[in-house]
């Protein structure tokens, strides 16, 4: 199931996936990746997610063509 | 381990001929196109946004500022994550106007060459700390290596070699309009080394010092400090500014949008690398804490900016230190060499051209020559200028501080994206203003505090404490009120009519259509005009270039391609000199007709014909709508009427195929121009309905190829207020065979009304004549009456036996037509033609005559006796009557599968041609008054076609006549249902 609506365009897709990759990058959810007792891998951990959901999003937009 | 100099300077110099051995086998097709092209090799390509500050300097930086060295990644990433938004439009605008740097991209959409100086100059300054860095960190790797003193010849002789690779690398092609593959994928090759060395250090570190990734947890366990030390700086740190200056940074430093935009070969890289380059940095970063945490634990006495180095150098191993050392050497030479081609595009079409254009050349120079050599000569300089820099920031603060500088100054270009792609209304008194306002702050807070604090200049408004600034508060400032006076000056200035036009095609991501035609009438007088100014090698080597991009062939040129070709040469232009100098040019010698500005066939044509080539780009609700737009073009196209369309102007904007076919005329040759320029008759025709006051004109003769056509026109007036454009359709019917139909059944129906007539007459004269008959017999036979009176009465009766035979045979005719209330018969051909014969025969001139039936026995045919022996009686007495006494009057049957064919010929005197077309008409005929009817062929005619077959004649004056007869052949159903 596709996560976003099929009458979503381009931009609107764009600036979603920006505005998650954002909220996970700033805080108070940076606190969370970035706390003392963390792992010192897990920020590359959250890094990847975002490559990840990059990489989701352009699939979506070639399979839509968009 | 130490190692000697020259050592190192050999490995140095290979690995940089190893480089240009690569873009040479690139350039020359040796490495294969998939690979050079490939969207991973792109993608690597960019990774010359890691520069010895990543190398080296991220070890550094995480020491000090903890995991905000990430910052510097993540920017860059959440930029590509963008990309459809921010870097897709880009290019698409880079690559449609052929622009080639940051300073050009601006100067055209802000349509300002002070824009274009103003951006040059800033990145110029902004970039110069950030060479020095690189040199900085390639002579500091070198003095660790080999404890050389001599650090500013290391430094002169390291810019001298990488000066001269780029010109080797960068100058191979006259403009950056063309792409460089080679250098693509030598960057890219380079990318992979610094990639590959630091997870080789990384593992290093994890295996070679701490013996593992237990070992490594142990440690950290052991020295909890070490974990939180990367930690703790986030929260307290400028994590928010620093991604923002790094996602500036991502692609507007100069090397950054040389190899995003002015190298990008394929749409489809720059997806992959959405994804994939955010990847490469994560890879080239995972090294780093345990890099950092391996320095720390072996109490390096070096700064923390070269434990890369410095853990290797203690292996004990050669191979690694000698590694480490091209990587470094990688990041600080590919960042040079992009770095000096952006910045001598930027210097060259910003500074040296406009104060130099057009250049005085001598005797034998081109101007080709002249702009490549001073390419090398702005390359050399910029590496110099880049060498004196280094020489006077001594007291830097540190790889990453100086990097941060060249981030924040480009960094003041982010307004101006802004308004670039998404506020059309943003001017250039806006982006200039807001751009000098940041930039005096970068100035005054970064930059100049370089070379006080080198000792170069001393003024005390710069020790001023409280006026102090950091990096971060330094960009926050900057650009914040760069912001502010971009936009508050956008709004209270006006644009000019032309840079309203380049923000509005900007914007949509759609192209600049020009307006109007241009003035030039043929490519000759393109390349003379353009030849004044460039010269006339240089213009007509871009006149060729220009229909080569176009796919044109000069000797089939219209009007519509000089307005394309216009601004083909344009967008040529603009990559060799740069926009505003391009524009400049253009708008000088390739002037557009103003008369003609509003020319809806022009844009029209033009929209059409640079959207074919750009089809495979449109996405979404623009693909949707060309889909549409082409769809409802070729309903146009395939209408089964002639369709024109036609401006307020009279220039034709389409022209389908069925009038292609009708006129002639090919759409190629009437598409864009004037009516007035069409062949005669079309131009009097069009002309003269588009001027009329009908809507609609029927049957329309007009002479075309030998042919009378016979038209139908209609014309509907086009307005559409809105957009101030107005026009009118035509659409031509070929009427030519359905008005001959119309004819036909008209003839006809004037047959069917003679024969009505021709009942009615005979019915009316038929009892008179035989009441005078029947008198004159009478007086006849009851008079004695002398001889004349006798002679005179004979002559009554004689006169009214003719009189009962016309109307006999009228009656004949008149009931000949109607349908028989009894079923055909099967008739034996042979029989009813030898009957004909006996009839004939009877009269004294068939007496005199022969004739031969040749008709075979067996033949039958399904019709009415009585009829078909009138048919061939007719025949064969006109046959008698036209032939001289003793003439053979032959018949012969031929028989084929469904129909028999009758021939009846003659040897008499023939049937003039002209009255051929006539022979079936009643009444007609050509015997002298009183010996024919005229009724006797056309009751023929009727009875042939009642048996569903038809007749057919042939003659010469002078030789003869051939009836041909083709009746349907015997049908057993229709006996079985008699």
């Amino acid at each position: 199931m596709s996560l976003f609506a099929a009458d979503l365009r381009a931009p609107e897709i764009t600036i979603v996936v920006v505005l998650i990759c954002l909220l996970l990058l700033l805080p108070p959810l940076l606190g969370l990746w970035f706390s003392v007792d963390s792992p010192w891998f897990l920020p590359y951990l959250v890094w990847f997610g975002i490559i990840l959901l990059s990489y989701y999003l352009q699939r979506l937009l070639r399979k839509n063509a968009i | 381990m130490q190692f000697e100099l020259w050592q190192l300077f050999v490995v140095g110099v290979l690995y940089l001929g190893l480089l240009f051995i690569i873009a040479t086998a690139t350039d020359r097709g040796w490495i294969p196109k998939a690979i050079a092209e490939h969207p991973l090799v792109y993608t690597l390509s960019l990774g010359v946004y890691a520069t010895s500050w990543s190398f080296y300097g991220s070890v550094g930086f995480a020491q000090k500022e903890g995991f905000n060295f990430l910052t510097i990644y993540l920017g860059t990433t959440l930029a590509f994550v963008a990309s459809p938004i921010l870097l897709r439009p880009i290019l698409k605008i880079t690559e449609t106007y052929r622009l080639a740097s940051l300073a050009d991209l601006f100067a055209f959409r802000y349509h300002s060459q002070l824009a274009g100086v103003l951006v040059t100059l800033l990145v110029l300054a902004g970039t110069l700390p950030y060479m020095s860095l690189q040199i900085q960190a390639v002579t500091n790797t070198l003095q660790i290596m080999t404890n050389e003193t001599e650090q500013q010849l290391i430094a002169l002789m390291f810019c001298i070699t990488v000066g001269l690779f780029s010109i080797l690398f960068g100058t191979r092609h006259i403009s950056l309009r063309e792409k460089h593959r080679g250098l693509v994928v030598a960057i890219a090759f380079e990318s992979l080394v610094k990639l590959v060395t630091l997870l080789t250090v990384g593992l290093f570190a994890i295996f070679g010092i701490f013996g593992g990734f237990a070992e490594l947890n142990q440690y950290l366990q052991q020295h909890p400090e070490a974990n939180a030390a990367l930690f703790s700086p986030v929260s307290e740190g400028p994590w928010a500014t620093l991604m923002l200056l790094s996602f500036a940074a991502a692609f507007l430093l100069p090397r950054q949008f040389h190899m995003v935009f002015v190298e990008s070969i394929k749409h489809k890289n720059i997806e992959t690398a959405s994804w994939a380059f955010p990847l490469f940095l994560l890879l080239l970063n995972l090294s780093i804490p345990p890099i950092l945490w391996a320095g720390q634990s072996m109490q390096l006495s070096i700064p923390a900016d070269f434990f890369v180095l410095g853990i290797t150098l203690d292996s004990g191993s050669s191979v690694l230190p000698i590694l480490t050392f091209m990587g470094g050497l990688s990041a600080a030479s590919a960042m040079i060499i992009v770095t000096t081609l952006a910045l001598a595009s930027m210097c060259m079409n910003n500074f040296v051209l406009p104060a130099s254009f057009p250049p005085k050349l001598s005797t034998g120079t081109s101007m080709y020559e002249w702009l490549l050599w001073g390419r090398r000569f702005v390359i050399m300089s910029i590496v110099g200028i880049g060498y004196l820099f280094y020489l006077v920031q001594e007291h830097n603060p540190g790889l990453a501080g100086l990097g941060l500088i060249s981030f924040v100054a480009v960094a003041q270009c982010l307004p101006g994206v802004a308004g670039l792609l998404y506020w059309p209304r943003a001017n250039k008194n806006g982006f200039i203003a807001g751009l000098a306002v940041g930039a005096t702050i970068w100035a005054v807070t970064l930059f100049v505090p370089l070379f006080e604090r080198a000792g170069i200049i001393e003024t005390p408004y710069f020790t001023v404490p409280e006026l102090a600034m950091s990096t971060t508060d330094a960009a926050l400032w900057s650009l914040l009120l760069n912001s502010l006076t971009f936009v508050i000056v956008s709004l209270l200035s006006r644009q000019s009519l032309d840079e309203r036009e380049v923000a509005e095609a900007c914007s949509r991501e759609s192209f600049l259509i020009p307006r109007g035609s241009v003035k030039a009438a043929s490519i000759a007088e393109f390349e003379q005009q353009l030849s004044t100014i460039i010269g006339q090698d240089i213009a007509h080597n871009e006149v060729d270039r220009a229909l080569a991009d176009l796919g044109l062939v000069p000797g089939e040129v219209s009007q519509i391609d000089l307005t394309r070709l216009r601004a083909q040469i344009d967008r040529n232009l603009s990559g060799l000199v740069g926009p505003v100098l391009s524009r400049m040019i253009v708008n000088e010698h390739l002037q557009i007709d103003r008369a003609t500005q509003s020319a809806l066939a022009d844009t029209i044509q033009f929209v059409g014909n640079t959207q074919k080539k750009s089809r495979s780009e449109l996405r979404g609700i623009s693909s949707e709508l060309d889909a549409l737009r082409r769809f409802h073009f070729q309903v146009l196209q395939d209408l089964p009427l002639g369709a024109v369309s036609i401006d307020n102007e009279n220039n034709i904007i389409s022209w389908n195929k069925l009038l292609t076919a009708l006129t002639g005329i090919k759409q190629r040759d009437a598409v864009g121009n004037s009516i007035d320029k069409l062949p005669t008759p079309w131009q009097e025709l069009l002309a003269g309905f588009i001027e009329s006051d009908e809507f609609l004109v029927s049957n329309y003769k007009i002479p075309i190829r030998n042919q009378v056509k016979v038209l139908n026109l209609f014309k509907a007036v086009v307005s559409q207020e809105r957009e101030g454009n107005s026009g009118i359709a035509i659409l031509i019917e070929d009427f030519t065979e359905r008005y001959a139909l119309g004819e036909k059944l008209a003839h006809n129906e004037r047959l069917v009304s003679i024969g009505q007539l021709a009942t009615g007459v005979a019915h009316e004269i038929g009892n008179p004549v035989t009441g005078i008959a029947c008198l004159a017999q009478d007086l006849r036979a009851e008079l004695q009456a002398t001889p004349e009176a006798s002679e005179g009465l004979n002559q009554i009766l004689a006169q009214t036996d003719r009189i009962s035979r016309i109307v006999g045979s009228l009656s004949n005719y008149s009931h000949a037509g109607a349908p028989d209330e009894f079923p055909a018969e099967n008739l034996d051909l042979q029989q009813v033609i030898n009957e004909a014969i006996n009839l004939v025969s009877l009269s004294h001139s068939g007496k005199q005559m022969i004739y031969e039936n040749h008709c075979e026995d067996g033949v039958f045919v399904s019709g009415y006796a009585q009829k078909l022996i009138q048919v061939f009686v007719n025949l064969l007495t006109n046959a008698t009557d036209a032939s001289d006494p003793g003439q053979t009057i032959s018949i012969d049957t031929r028989v084929s599968a469904s129909q028999v064919t009758i021939s009846v010929r003659d040897q008499g005197k023939g049937i003039a041609e002209e009255h051929l077309p006539r022979i079936f008409e009643p009444f007609f005929t050509t015997k002298v008054v009183g010996e024919g009817t005229g009724l006797g062929l056309s009751l023929t005619y009727n009875i042939i076609q009642e048996h569903g077959g038809s007749i057919s004649v042939s003659s010469k004056s002078g030789h003869g006549c051939r009836f041909d007869i083709m009746l349907p052949g015997f049908d057993e159903s229709m006996v079985a249902q008699a």
